[in-house]
């Protein structure tokens, strides 16, 4: 097992290796190819001419002069290692492993605006992952259990509404129920939890639920199809035979190996998610990583969206990590 | 300059050359109060503050609480392009030059930290200042020539401080090719100080100078020391030192800005700023529904940087009560459709689309009545050569559109049924889609026909409709933009939209390549101090003869003041009429 | 109804009739394309430590019969009809909680393939603790001491340490011997083997079925051996009931039956069965035809469109009327139209010398 998860882990570093040079190269290269700087990535329109001693010093300054594999040592050693960000005349900032860079654009290190979007979006990928995982599998087996039954037939139609219903129509809706016109939630915006656990949950409920309410769907018909057919294995028949009561033969027999295929797409649901809030997040105004890559996004504010970029490919590596290491834990068949 | 779009912060359009854009706020609502005239002070009515001031008092204390959806980009002075934050440095700051009204269409420029406007040669090449006597920092010390001058050397060194207004001051002063600023290349010798005055040389006339030693951007920073050994360069915006009325006690980014008052400021030096409160503190609060409710409720006293959001908004237009706390001042930046001559070459065919636009429906495609006033001409009311019945290609008493006027142009153009071209607009945009369909149904009437062109928003103005060459290839015939001065004047205006000379090949602020001798002539004079408001009367009626810039709308904003606050009033100089917060009290709570 | 009379594990019932009855089951499947009558009114009765063969081609209703009997179809869409006598207790109206109390505990299944029929999942040894534990109150300990001794006796080396194994990482004998462990862990009454062998090496086969047999002996148990191999029953049982098309064609004593089969059916199985005994034919003997279908089972006789002797009997009854499962001449019951004495005579003249 040790050894299994040590060549996983070394193949999970070159994953991240090549997005980093991948993330590097498009970023760095993609302004070159439309005739612009990235100097303009870093610190928006600059009112001078390429060719102008002030672009230059600009260009000097972000070390654009440089050769590329100098310009790639100097992203990535500041990934591993950390870095001074310096102009050489302003007192410099320390910035540690690892190390993102700085926004010019929002004089911040980006390291510090991850952290700071990271617990929103957390929270929202966390606890939404919850509400569907234990939505959508309850739905699903219940379903599964006795299809064409009538809890099967509201189960599936209510599941294909939710599949067919965007996030942009119910959040609003939600909040126009919940929020405008019951007035039971209030209408606030992201509390830290440790701030006040009560408002965070209450703040984060509606979120959760919108987010969760397409994936609980989602995942209510993988459950169902996987539960149909697991139901159907000789070794539940033998579990029946056995005489064990309904519900062991559903949880432990059944469940069990219906839900192996679920944890896999739950695991890289999971790694996806959370950079890809973007919807959620606007619409409950929630300040998480989507909208912090969406916001650079629109400023073309390079270090930001790299960092993002890089963090939600750590993620989502480390997602399929874990979704391998656990695949061998629960499936005693996979060798390692 | 600029203002916040809501939802979509924006920055710098204008790579090249002076002067920038300014974005709009959206808002709806009534009619404006443009031409009223207000008396010096009032009670609290529906826009008493857009040409006066609401409440006049004299009580001091209390702590005046502003918030704002983000935080500026800078607190550096150099370093700040925001309309909305060069109002906030009016609380710490002072220049050489200052404005003594901001509000109403006529600004009015008065010295500040000098003893009179500066003096200049005849060909405005050289620029003389003197200093007040008994000037000081925040932090004690007094305020010399040599302070002023190094806090414009500083917007040399733009590898360091970059952002800001700096290009006009680089554009405009002497300097050698190679001049980097104080910490590079150290002292720039066409800025001469004494004990007390300061003498600019330029290469080039301006007699606009005056306007931008009105910027923050040109306020004394400590020579050499600047912030003390942690807040220099880059960080001297961290925690700038305070030459104004206030200055900043603790700075949060993206939360909060306290400012206390700056106790080596005195009155007696001050004839601009007349400080009421003991405290400004401004919180950023992302949640615009929020910061509608607390406007409501009255934790907040105003917003610093933008129109009210909208649950505010259909609130104060609908209660009277609240809207006599409202202002919807008209501001200066216009709202147009830039026409093409290298996609539509002939004039007729241009004023034909002139014609037949619909700015009724235009205006409410950007928002309704509240967001702007149809407008007949380019030049918006803060500027020289503004007129208030200028209307040449005129749509009719409701700005719906004259299609007699329409099919005859589009007769002498040789196309009587109509002709096919394309509409530019950025993407993701609030209103861009609306705007293109309003005046796809409004050509459409005269047999136009209108396709969309997009690009994405951070791109549009630089290299989509910014490069000439682009234009051309892709045949966009029309393209919709929007222009705010700088500084209010016919010069600050027009220049970068309008003059043939500075046409560049991406980055263009001339989108439709305007190149007409009359408007270069009165533009290449207006420098030297040759160009009277009359000239810019003439220009700005050259322009629409032209037919390339098909104006919309002039801009509107809505805001709304706590009825607590007294001395409110619209700063329409620097923030897009934005309540003039150093002025403002809080009836001593 | 059933009479749930719930005597101890192991305790004789205080039952005068046969420790296994079945009468008249049904077990019908509602489909879209029809009614599939997988069962259509078997009967037979077992005594224990009586061996009962079942044989028949695939789909002749074996499995069904015995997944009937331990109540599997109960919760599906299922039709069981008749009545299922086990040691006093009536099966088919019996409730699932009912039936819950005897699987595994009176009457246990072993399956045709252990692989897919072991949970992948968890390890052998726990699988068969679990069927100890659901029946007995023990702790896990003592099920797991249980289970070891258990895999010790059906001969799995090193069991203690082969306990954790998952059923992947046994053999497909070993699996087999594991499934007859967790079945015969709670000393059933009645086991029923699913075609244990077929999916065995054939060198396993004869040792599994040595193994059941011997534990059955041990036991004491009721088994029935469903199998589609005609010698397996020969070696192992002693009756034998020969289905087809979802009924019983032929059924009496092995001995009885093999000495003198009367049934074309019968006589078609053992000719299609290889015989080592035997100087070497040419070919074997393949019945011809397809078996019935279940949902439009052919009138008459279910065995008339493959039969080929119906020429024997006059008036195409063969094809019209059903033959009734009658008492032969050698004391075993078959269903045929073809009178006993010229069934007698075929077998001697024409079936014997080929098979």
């Amino acid at each position: 097992m040790v050894r299994f998860i040590l060549v996983r882990l070394l193949g999970a570093v070159v994953v991240l290796w090549v997005v980093s040079v991948v993330t590097f190269l498009i970023f760095q290269l993609a302004p070159a190819l439309s005739h612009t700087s990235p100097v303009y990535y870093y610190i928006g329109k600059i009112p001078f001419p390429q060719d102008s001693i002030q672009f230059k010093a600009l260009v000097h300054r972000f070390g654009f002069d440089l050769p590329l594999y100098a310009q790639y040592w100097h992203f990535l050693s500041g990934i591993l290692f950390g870095q001074t960000i310096t102009d050489g005349v302003s007192t410099p900032i320390q910035c540690g492993a690892p190390c993102f860079g700085y926004s010019f654009r929002q004089n911040q290190l980006v390291g510090t605006l991850l952290l700071q979007a990271a617990p929103v979006s957390i929270s929202l990928c966390v606890g939404a992952a919850i509400l569907w995982l234990i939505g959508g599998v309850t739905v699903g087996t219940f379903s599964a259990l006795k299809p064409g039954s009538f809890v099967d037939r509201v189960g599936m139609t209510g599941s294909l509404a939710a599949v067919s219903l965007p996030i942009f129509f119910t959040g609003p809706l939600l909040l126009l129920v919940f929020v405008y016109t019951l007035g039971w939630l209030p209408d606030v915006s992201y509390v830290p939890i440790t701030q006040d656990p009560l408002q965070w949950l209450r703040s984060m409920i509606l979120p959760w639920l919108s987010l969760a309410f397409l994936y609980a769907a989602l995942y209510a018909r993988l459950t169902r199809a996987n539960m149909m057919e697991t139901m159907g294995e000789d070794y539940i028949r033998t579990a029946r035979a056995k005489g064990l009561p309904r519900r062991a033969v559903v949880v432990r027999h059944g469940l069990r190996a219906a839900l192996t295929p679920v944890v896999t797409i739950f695991g890289i649901d999971i790694g996806m998610l959370i950079g890809s809030t973007v919807i959620t997040e606007t619409v409950f105004n929630l300040r998480g990583l989507g909208y912090l890559s969406i916001q650079s996004i629109q400023q073309q504010d390079l270090p930001v969206i790299m960092g993002v970029t890089i963090v939600a490919a750590v993620v989502l590596v480390l997602a399929n990590l874990i979704v391998d290491i656990l695949y061998a834990v629960i499936d005693p068949r996979v060798t390692v | 300059m600029k203002v916040d779009l809501p939802f979509i912060k924006k920055r710098g359009r204008g790579i090249a050359a002076i002067s920038i854009m300014a974005a709009a706020a959206l808002a709806l609502a009534a009619c404006s109060g443009t031409g009223s005239t207000a008396s010096a002070g009032s009670q609290a009515t529906f826009n008493a503050a857009v040409n006066g001031v609401v409440n006049p008092s004299t009580v001091q204390g209390g702590t005046l609480n502003l918030i704002s959806s983000t935080d500026c980009d800078s607190w550096d002075p150099a370093r700040t392009y925001y309309g909305w934050c060069w109002n906030m440095q009016r609380l710490f700051t002072r220049s050489l030059v200052g404005y003594s009204t901001v509000n109403g269409t006529k600004p009015v420029l008065a010295p500040d930290l000098a003893t009179g406007l500066g003096t200049h040669n005849a060909d405005y090449t050289q620029w003389t200042y003197t200093l007040k006597s008994g000037v000081k920092f925040s932090t004690g010390q007094a305020i010399t020539p040599q302070d002023v001058k190094y806090g414009i050397e500083r917007l040399f060194a733009t590898d360091v401080i970059n952002g800001g207004p700096s290009s006009y001051f680089i554009q405009t002063i002497q300097h050698p090719a190679d001049y980097l600023g104080p910490y590079k290349s150290g002292d720039l010798s066409s800025i001469q100080t004494t004990s007390n005055t300061i003498t600019f040389n330029l290469s080039t006339p301006y007699s606009d100078f005056n306007y931008l030693m009105a910027m923050a951007a040109a306020a004394p920073v400590p020579y050499k020391t600047e912030g003390g050994p942690n807040y220099t360069g880059a960080n001297y915006g961290k925690m700038p030192v305070a030459s104004g009325p206030f200055v900043i006690q603790s700075y949060v980014p993206n939360q909060t800005v306290t400012f206390v008052r700056n106790k080596y400021w005195s009155q007696s030096t001050d004839t601009i700023h007349h400080p009421l409160a003991d405290k400004v503190v401004l919180s950023i609060d992302s949640n615009t529904s929020d910061i509608d409710s607390k406007l409501k409720a009255g934790t907040a006293d105003a917003r610093a940087d933008n129109s009210i959001g909208s649950t505010l908004q259909a609130a104060v237009l609908t209660q009277p009560s609240l809207k006599k706390n409202a202002d919807n001042p008209t501001t200066a930046f216009t709202r147009y459709f830039s026409v093409m001559p290298s996609v539509i070459p002939n004039v007729y065919c241009r004023q034909a689309i002139f014609y037949a636009t619909n700015k009724a429906a235009l205006v409410q495609a950007f928002g309704g009545t509240t967001a702007g006033t149809p407008a007949g001409s380019m030049t918006p009311p803060t500027i020289a050569g503004y007129s208030a019945t200028a209307n040449m290609y005129s749509t009719g008493a409701a700005s719906t559109g004259d299609l007699t006027a329409a099919k005859q142009a589009l007769a002498k153009c040789g196309q009587p049924n109509g002709f096919s071209t394309t509409l530019a607009y950025s993407t993701p945009s609030s209103t861009g889609p609306q705007v293109f369909a309003a005046e796809q149904a409004a050509l459409a009437r005269v047999g136009i026909k209108v396709t969309p062109v997009t690009s994405a928003t951070s791109s549009y103005y630089t290299s989509f409709i910014g490069s000439p060459a682009n234009i051309a290839n892709q045949k966009i015939g029309i393209a919709i933009a929007a222009w705010g001065a700088d500084f209010p004047t016919g010069y600050g205006f027009w220049n970068s939209i309008a003059n043939g000379a500075d046409i560049l090949p991406s980055g263009n602020t001339n989108y439709p390549s305007l190149n007409d001798p009359i408007v270069n002539n009165i533009l290449n004079e207006a420098p030297a101090g040759k160009a009277t408001p009359a000239d810019f009367t003439a220009l700005d009626s050259q322009v629409m003869k032209d037919a390339v810039y098909l104006p919309i709308l002039f801009g509107k904003s809505l805001y709304y003041r706590n009825p607590r606050l007294t001395n409110v009033t619209s700063d329409n100089a620097l923030a897009f009429g934005i309540y003039d917060f150093v002025n403002v009290g809080t009836g001593g709570k | 109804m059933s009479t749930p009379q719930t005597a101890p594990a192991g305790a004789q019932a205080p039952t005068s009739g046969p420790f296994l009855r079945v009468e008249d089951l049904r077990v019908h499947f509602p489909t879209d394309d029809g009614l599939v009558k997988s069962v259509d009114g078997l009967s037979f009765e077992l005594e224990r430590g009586e061996v009962l063969g079942i044989v028949g081609e695939s789909g002749s209703g074996k499995s069904v019969t015995s997944q009937a009997i331990m109540g599997l179809h109960k919760g599906s869409r299922a039709k069981v009809s008749g009545e299922i006598w086990l040691d006093g207790h009536e099966l088919v109206s019996a409730s699932e909680d009912e039936m819950r109390a005897l699987r595994g505990n009176d009457m246990a299944m072993i399956f045709q393939d252990p692989l897919s029929s072991l949970h992948p999942f968890y390890s052998v040894g726990s699988q068969i603790s679990e069927a100890y534990l659901v029946h007995n109150k023990v702790t896990k300990k003592q099920a797991r001491a249980e289970s070891i001794a258990m895999l010790e006796k059906v001969g799995i080396p090193n069991a203690s340490s082969r306990y954790d194994d998952f059923p992947h990482q046994f053999s497909g004998g070993m699996r087999q011997r594991a499934m007859i462990a967790m079945a015969l862990i709670c000393q059933p009454k009645l086991l029923i083997a699913d075609e244990p062998t077929t999916a065995l090496d054939v060198t396993v086969q004869a040792q599994i079925l040595e193994l059941i047999k011997s534990l059955h002996e041990e036991l004491n148990s009721a088994v029935i051996l469903i199998t589609h191999d005609l010698g397996v029953v020969a070696e192992t049982c002693d009756k034998v009931l020969v289905m087809y098309g979802g009924q019983c064609v032929e059924k009496g004593q092995v001995e009885d039956l093999f000495d003198r089969p009367e049934m074309p059916y019968t006589w078609g199985l053992l000719g299609s069965m290889p015989r080592m005994d035997r100087a070497r034919q040419a070919r074997l003997t393949p019945i011809k035809g397809q078996p019935p279908s279940l949902i439009n089972v052919p009138s008459g006789c279910v065995f008339h469109a493959r039969c080929p002797f119906v020429d024997r009997v006059d008036g195409n009854r063969c094809v019209t009327e059903h033959p009734a499962l009658l008492l032969a001449t050698g004391g075993h019951e078959v269903r045929c139209h073809i009178p006993s004495d010229e069934r007698l005579a075929i077998l001697q003249d024409e079936i014997l010398p080929t098979l």
